[in-house]
C-alpha cells in the first residue's frame, strides 16, 4: 500500500496543493485502497496487485485536466465548501501529529495542575487532624507531636502541590506560539480533532457533574458528625477535615473535565483568530 | 482484443454512473467494480475518470455526496442521485437512442 501512496504523491507532485486537489487525492487513495484490499484478498501477489492498480489508475494529464477544469469555478466553490481556506495562507499550519501531540500535552498538563491544586486544598487536613488526634491524648508529649506532624503535613502538601502546578505550567510553555503566532489547523487534521472533541464530550459532562456533586457533598460529613456528636474527635476533627479532600477531588474533576475538549476547541478556533 | 475507445464512451460515463446511483447510493470502488461486472470486463473505468465524473456531476447538482463509515471502520464518500440527476439520466438515455439510431445507419453489417 505504501507503494501506491508514493505513486499517488508523485502523480500529484506537479499539481498545486489546493483543497480540491487534496480532496481528489484522498478520494483516489480511498478507491485504490478498496481495490488493493480486494485484490490482495483474492490471493493475487502484491506486485501484481500494485501493477494492476497503477495501470488502471489513469494518467497525470487527466488529473490536471480535472483539477484545472474545476479551477474555473474555484472562486465560487472555495467560498461554498471552504469558507476559511483563504485565511489559511500566511499562517503556521498545525499538522495532524502536532495537533494530537498538543491535545495530549494539554490534557496531561491539566491533570498535573489538578493534582497540584488538589494537594494545596488538601493541606489544612494536617493541622486539623493533628490537633484532633492530639486532643485524644492528654499527655502533652503526644499532643505536641501530633500538632507538629499536622503542620509538617500542611507544608509538605503545599510544597508538592506548588511543584506540580509549576510543572504543569512549564509543560504548556512549548505551545505558547499557538497564542502568539497566527496559526491554523491543517485541513486534513480537522476531522481527527473533531472526532476527538465529540468523543470526549460525554466525559466532560460527567466529570463536571461529578466535580460539582463532590463540592456539594463535602459539607455532609461535618454536618452529620455535628448533629450526631458521640465522639468529639469525629465532630471536631474528622468532619471538618473531610471537607478538604472532597472539595479537592471536586475541583480536580472540574479542572479535568475539559482537559481534552478545550485543546480541541482551541485548535478548531485557530483559523478564526485574527 | 479490440479495446473500447475512451473518446466515444466519455460522453456516457456520467450516464453509466447515474445508472447505478438510481438503484442506491454508492461509492467509488463499488461503482467501478459494478461497471466491470455489467460490461463483462469490457469496460474498465479509470480512477481518475471516475473521480472527475463525480466532481462534475456533483457540481451540476446531479448527485450529492456524504461520508459514511463502513463496517470495517473505513470512512467512504458515498454518492446519491438527485431529482435533477434522474431527469438528466432520462435525457441522456433519449440522446443515446437517437445517436445509436443515427450511427447504426452507417455501420455495415
Amino acid at each position: 500500500m505504501e507503494t501506491i501512496k508514493n505513486y499517488l504523491e508523485t502523480m500529484f507532485s506537479s499539481i498545486p496543493d489546493t483543497p480540491q486537489s487534496r480532496k481528489a487525492k484522498q478520494e483516489l487513495l480511498s478507491m485504490m485502497e478498496d481495490k488493493y484490499n480486494e485484490l490482495m484478498a483474492s490471493g493475487m501477489p502484491e506486485n501484481e496487485v500494485i501493477g494492476t492498480i497503477i495501470s488502471e489508475f489513469g494518467n497525470a494529464e487527466e488529473l490536471k485536466e480535472l483539477l484545472g477544469q474545476s479551477q474555473e469555478s474555484t472562486a465560487v466553490e472555495l467560498v461554498k465548501d471552504f469558507p476559511n481556506e483563504k485565511v489559511i495562507t500566511g499562517r503556521r499550519i498545525i499538522s495532524t501529529d502536532e495537533a494530537l501531540h498538543y491535545i495530549s500535552d494539554v490534557s496531561s498538563s491539566r491533570s498535573v495542575l489538578g493534582l497540584g491544586v488538589f494537594l494545596c486544598i488538601l493541606a489544612p487536613i494536617g493541622p486539623i487532624l493533628g490537633s484532633g488526634l492530639g486532643d485524644i491524648f492528654f499527655l502533652s508529649l503526644f499532643s505536641g507531636v501530633f500538632t507538629a506532624l499536622g503542620i509538617a503535613i500542611l507544608f509538605l502538601c503545599v510544597a508538592v502541590g506548588v511543584g506540580f502546578i509549576l510543572v504543569s505550567a512549564s509543560k504548556s510553555k512549548a505551545w505558547e506560539f499557538l497564542e502568539k503566532e497566527p496559526c491554523a489547523l491543517a485541513f486534513e487534521a480537522e476531522p481527527s480533532v473533531q472526532s476527538e472533541l465529540i468523543s470526549h464530550q460525554e466525559t466532560k459532562t460527567f466529570m463536571l457533574a461529578l466535580g460539582v456533586l463532590l463540592c456539594i457533598v463535602s459539607v455532609v460529613p461535618v454536618t452529620f458528625f455535628g448533629i450526631i456528636s458521640f465522639i468529639d474527635f469525629f465532630t471536631e476533627a474528622l468532619g471538618p477535615a473531610l471537607i478538604f479532600p472532597l472539595v479537592g477531588a471536586g475541583v480536580f474533576c472540574i479542572l479535568n473535565s475539559t482537559r481534552t475538549t478545550s485543546p480541541c476547541e482551541t485548535l478548531l478556533e485557530l483559523k478564526n483568530k485574527p | 482484443m479490440q479495446e473500447i475507445s475512451s473518446d466515444v464512451i466519455r460522453g456516457y460515463n456520467d450516464t453509466i454512473i447515474l445508472f447505478f446511483l438510481r438503484k442506491e447510493p454508492s461509492y467509488g470502488y463499488e461503482i467501478s467494480k459494478n461497471i466491470k461486472a455489467v460490461t463483462d470486463n469490457k469496460y474498465l473505468i479509470k480512477e481518475t475518470t471516475l473521480y472527475s465524473a463525480f466532481t462534475r456531476l456533483e457540481k451540476n447538482g446531479y448527485i450529492t455526496s456524504f461520508v459514511k463509515e463502513a463496517d470495517n471502520g473505513k470512512k467512504r464518500t458515498y454518492y446519491q442521485i438527485t431529482d435533477s440527476g434522474d431527469k438528466y439520466y432520462q435525457e441522456k438515455c433519449e440522446e443515446w437512442r437517437l445517436t445509436k439510431d443515427v450511427i447504426e445507419r452507417f455501420i455495415n453489417s
